[in-house]
C-alpha cells in the first residue's frame, strides 16, 4: 500500500479547504473569547503582577516597622512596651483643608503640618523618661517612613481590590502604570532606614553641608525652632548663613526663619542651596544654577520665602545638586559629597556676580541636616 | 529598583583645619560632619570630620 500521498493535516483539518467547520472553529473561538473576555484575561494577567508587588510592599512596610520597634526597644529606653503606641502612630492620617475656595489655604496647610509635627514630637517624648533631641528627630523621621509605606500599601491594596471586586480592567490600568514609581519610592524609603538609625548624612543634606561649612567658626544664633543662623563676611559683603540645626534629623523652619531674618536684616539677595530631583539620563551630583526659591516639601515654606522676597523686591537665586529620590533619602553618595567644595565656590561666585560691596546676602542651606553640624 | 548585589559602606573623612591632612576610615556610631575629633599631631590644628559618605561595591 502507498502511504506517500496521505496528508494527515489535509485529511482532518482540510488545510486546503476553507469550508472545513473544525478549522473555522479553531479561528473563530479565540476571536469570540477575546472579544467577550479579553479584559478579564488582561485583568488576570495584570493582577498577578500587582499582587506580587503588593506582597513586596507589605514586606517593606513590615521590615521597616520591625526595624523601628527594635531600634526604640534596643537603643532607647522606653517607659513600657512601645509596640502598641507605635502601631497606632502608623495609622495617623491628615485631613487636608478644603480647597474648593483656595484663597488663604497656605496658612491652613502650614498650621496643620506644624500641629501634626508638634503632636508627634510630644507623643514620642512621652514614650521615654529621658530622650535627647537627636533621638527624637530620628524617631520622628523613622515614623514618617513607616507611615508612608503603610499608606502606600493601603492605597495600592484598595485600588487593586476595588478593580477586582468590580471585575473592571480599566480601573486597574492607572495602578499598573503607577506601580513601578510607587515601588521605586517604597524601596527608597526602606533603604533610608539604616542612615536614619545611624545618624548618617543623607543626599538631601548637601545644602546644609555647604552652608554648615561656611558657618564654621562663627557665632550661631537661634533663628527659629531647630533652625540656626550666623553672620559672616565675604569680599566686603555681609553674609547671613541659615540652615537647620544639625546634626539633628530635621529640615528646620526655613520659611519662618527667612521671614524674620529678611524683616530684621533686609538682605539685598537670597541664595538657596538644595538637592533637586534629577531627570533620567542626568548624573547624580550634577550641579545647576537657576532662579527662584529652591525648596521642596508641601509648599508652605516656599510660599513664605516667595512672599517676603516679593514684598521687599529681593532676587532669589538657586543652586541645586541633582540626585534621585533614593539618593536624596539614603546615605549621602560620594558623588554628592564630592560636590561640596564646588557648590561652595559657586555660591561665592554668585555672591560677587550679583551683589555689591557693603550689600547683605542671605545664604540658605535647605534640606535635612541629619549628621551635619555647623 | 535597588541593585541586590550593591553593598554600601559608609566612610568618614577626617581633616585637620590647619594643615589639611586627611585620613579616611569606616564610619563609626556618633560620627557627624564638623564634629571636633582631636588636635592634629603634626601641626596642633583641630581635626574635624570633613565628610561622611557611602561608597558602593557591586558584586
Amino acid at each position: 500500500m502507498d502511504f506517500s500521498s496521505l496528508d494527515i493535516l489535509d485529511e482532518f483539518f482540510g488545510m486546503g479547504d476553507e469550508s472545513n467547520p473544525l478549522m473555522m472553529l479553531v479561528w473563530i473561538l479565540p476571536i469570540i473569547l477575546f472579544v467577550f473576555y479579553g479584559q478579564r484575561i488582561q485583568l488576570i494577567i495584570t493582577s498577578r503582577d500587582i499582587k506580587k508587588n503588593m506582597t513586596k510592599l507589605e514586606q517593606l512596610r513590615n521590615e521597616s516597622r520591625d526595624d523601628l520597634i527594635d531600634y526604640v526597644k534596643q537603643k532607647l529606653t522606653p517607659n513600657d512596651d512601645p509596640t502598641k503606641k507605635l502601631d497606632r502612630f502608623f495609622d495617623y492620617f491628615t485631613i487636608m483643608p478644603v480647597d474648593v475656595d483656595p484663597n488663604g489655604i497656605i496658612p491652613k496647610i502650614h498650621h496643620l503640618v506644624r500641629s501634626r509635627e508638634d503632636a508627634t514630637r510630644k507623643q514620642i517624648k512621652s514614650m521615654f523618661s529621658e530622650i535627647d533631641t537627636l533621638e527624637i528627630t530620628k524617631v520622628q523621621n523613622l515614623l514618617e517612613i513607616v507611615t508612608t509605606l503603610q499608606l502606600l500599601h493601603k492605597v495600592v491594596r484598595h485600588l487593586f481590590l476595588t478593580a477586582k471586586k468590580q471585575n473592571n480592567y480599566p480601573l486597574i490600568v492607572p495602578l499598573q502604570m503607577l506601580l513601578p514609581f510607587i515601588m521605586e519610592q517604597a524601596e527608597a524609603l526602606k533603604d533610608a532606614v539604616p542612615a536614619f538609625k545611624k545618624g548618617q548624612p543623607i543626599g538631601d543634606g548637601i545644602g546644609p553641608l555647604v552652608v554648615g561649612g561656611m558657618m564654621l567658626g562663627t557665632k550661631k544664633q537661634k533663628a527659629e525652632f531647630e533652625t540656626v543662623y550666623s553672620e559672616s563676611e565675604f569680599d566686603g559683603r555681609k553674609l547671613i548663613l541659615l540652615k537647620a540645626e544639625g546634626p539633628y534629623a530635621t529640615v528646620g523652619r526655613p520659611g519662618e526663619a527667612t521671614e524674620s531674618l529678611v524683616e530684621k536684616l533686609k538682605p539685598n539677595i537670597i541664595i538657596m542651596i538644595d538637592a533637586a530631583l534629577k531627570l533620567e539620563g542626568e548624573d547624580t551630583g550634577d550641579v545647576a544654577q537657576g532662579f527662584g526659591a529652591a525648596i521642596g516639601g508641601i509648599g508652605t515654606d516656599r510660599f513664605k520665602i516667595e512672599e517676603v522676597a516679593t514684598k521687599y523686591n529681593i532676587p532669589v537665586f538657586a543652586i541645586v545638586v541633582r540626585q534621585s529620590v533614593k539618593d536624596a533619602i539614603t546615605l549621602m553618595k560620594k558623588e554628592i559629597s564630592d560636590q561640596t567644595e564646588n557648590v561652595r565656590n559657586q555660591v561665592y561666585e554668585m555672591i560677587t556676580d550679583n551683589s555689591n560691596p557693603n550689600d547683605t546676602v542671605l545664604v540658605i542651606g535647605v534640606g535635612n541636616t541629619l549628621g551635619v553640624a555647623q | 529598583m535597588s541593585d541586590k548585589n550593591e553593598i554600601i559602606t559608609a566612610y568618614t573623612i577626617q581633616q585637620c583645619n590647619s594643615c589639611k591632612e586627611q585620613s579616611k576610615q569606616k564610619f563609626s556610631d556618633g560620627d557627624y560632619v564638623f564634629k571636633e575629633i582631636s588636635k592634629c599631631s603634626s601641626c596642633d590644628g583641630q581635626i574635624i570630620v570633613a565628610k561622611i559618605f557611602g561608597e558602593s561595591l557591586t558584586r
